[in-house]
């Protein structure tokens, strides 16, 4: 919930301020918010798996981005697009993470079907003792 | 609702990639408006373009009549003396040097086309792309070797053809335009050897983006360079009299 929250203060910060980033670091920038990505996304399934970290969820952000921002401006300088790599890989990634947080929230969907249901039977039977 | 830190942080974290997602889109968006302008109205630019060239091709057809009907009276004035005769040598040779005639004779021919490497085969990547830098590079090569005309992709070098990049191509006056992905023909007449030693001297065609590209010189006897489509303006320089 506070993480939502978060974003959507940082959504409409970044249409309402007017910073200057310099055009040059704008490709370097998608390449990290892809990586920012695929920690959130890493983070949502640490959550619904009740093993979140917040240390390594922070750590990793950071992490994850510089290296993918660092790689794309390396590959830049040297000719090779590096920039690649880390798409395949972050991308990738996030489709994984993507399909366990799906695979988990439909088994916690049909837990709360299958508790409600027997909730229901329950009463049921306790109304027809009663 | 108890907040703890690990929760302040997340906040923060996430509202830093809020904010880094709006900004891009910003960013990307505003380029793409920026880019819409040059597709504004597309088909009326190539109506325009179309029209443009067909004033073009009328002018020319004008333009060569009246110089065969110059060149006529030319030669019946040069009939009448030998001061005729001078005057017409000289004016023939200052026309052929500000490239309002056709000309012929030996020198050589320069062939430039990209080179194609895996490293280089991302289109987005125009780092080692030919700018103006190159080809002003090149003709001020081939003068100073001692061309007495030049002539890129069919496009006479005159005394007043400025070489300036212009979009995705580099403009030769208002005569026309090249690209640095095409294959680059410059032709020159002059001195073939002196012409062939200028340009094939070691370093000479190493300078900037040159280095991406593949190079064919041929010595040819009969090159044949065609005149200016571009006017030769005078509207300021006047004739200083004794």
């Amino acid at each position: 919930m506070i993480a939502v929250i978060g974003l959507l203060i940082g959504i409409i910060l970044g249409f309402v301020l007017d910073v200057n980033i310099s055009d040059k670091l704008s490709p370097y920038m998608s390449v990290a918010i892809l990586a920012c990505l695929d920690s959130v996304f890493g983070a949502i399934r640490g959550n619904l798996s009740k093993n979140f970290q917040a240390d390594i969820f922070i750590s990793g952000f950071f992490g994850n981005a510089l290296l993918a921002a660092g790689l794309a401006y390396l590959g830049d300088k040297l000719g090779i697009p590096i920039y690649i790599a880390a798409v395949i890989v972050f991308g990738g990634r996030i489709f994984d993470n993507f399909a366990i947080i799906r695979r988990l929230l439909l088994e916690e969907f049909k837990i709360r079907k299958r508790n409600l249901s027997k909730k229901n039977s329950i009463e049921k039977e306790n109304n027809d003792i009663k | 609702m108890k907040i703890s830190r690990s929760q302040i942080f997340v906040a923060i974290v996430c509202a830093l990639l809020g904010f880094l997602l709006a900004y891009q889109f910003k960013v990307l968006s505003n380029k793409n408006t920026a880019s819409n302008i040059s597709t504004y109205d597309k088909n009326d630019m190539i109506s325009e373009i179309e029209n443009l060239k067909k004033q073009k091709e009328e002018l020319v057809t004008t333009n060569s009549k009246v110089s065969d009907e110059l060149k006529k009276m030319e030669e019946t004035a040069a009939k009448d003396g030998d001061l005729g005769t001078d005057i017409k040598s000289q004016l023939d040779n200052a026309r052929m040097h500000l490239g309002v005639v056709d000309v012929k004779g030996p020198g050589i021919t320069l062939t430039i086309t990209p080179k194609t490497s895996i490293f280089t085969s991302n289109s987005s990547n125009n780092n080692g792309d030919l700018g103006e830098d190159e080809l002003v590079h090149i003709v001020n090569l081939l003068w100073f070797s001692g061309a007495e005309a030049i002539n890129i992709n069919d496009i006479r070098i005159t005394p007043q053809t400025g070489i300036k990049t212009a979009g995705n191509g580099i403009a030769l006056g208002s005569a026309g335009k090249v690209y640095p992905r095409d294959k680059i023909v410059i032709k020159a007449i002059g001195d073939k050897g002196r012409l062939n030693v200028g340009i094939s001297f070691p370093g000479s065609l190493d300078y900037k983006a040159l280095l991406y590209y593949n190079n064919e010189i041929k010595v040819e006897d009969d090159i044949v360079i065609g005149k200016t489509t571009q006017s030769l303006k005078s509207e300021f320089i006047k004739l200083v009299k004794e």
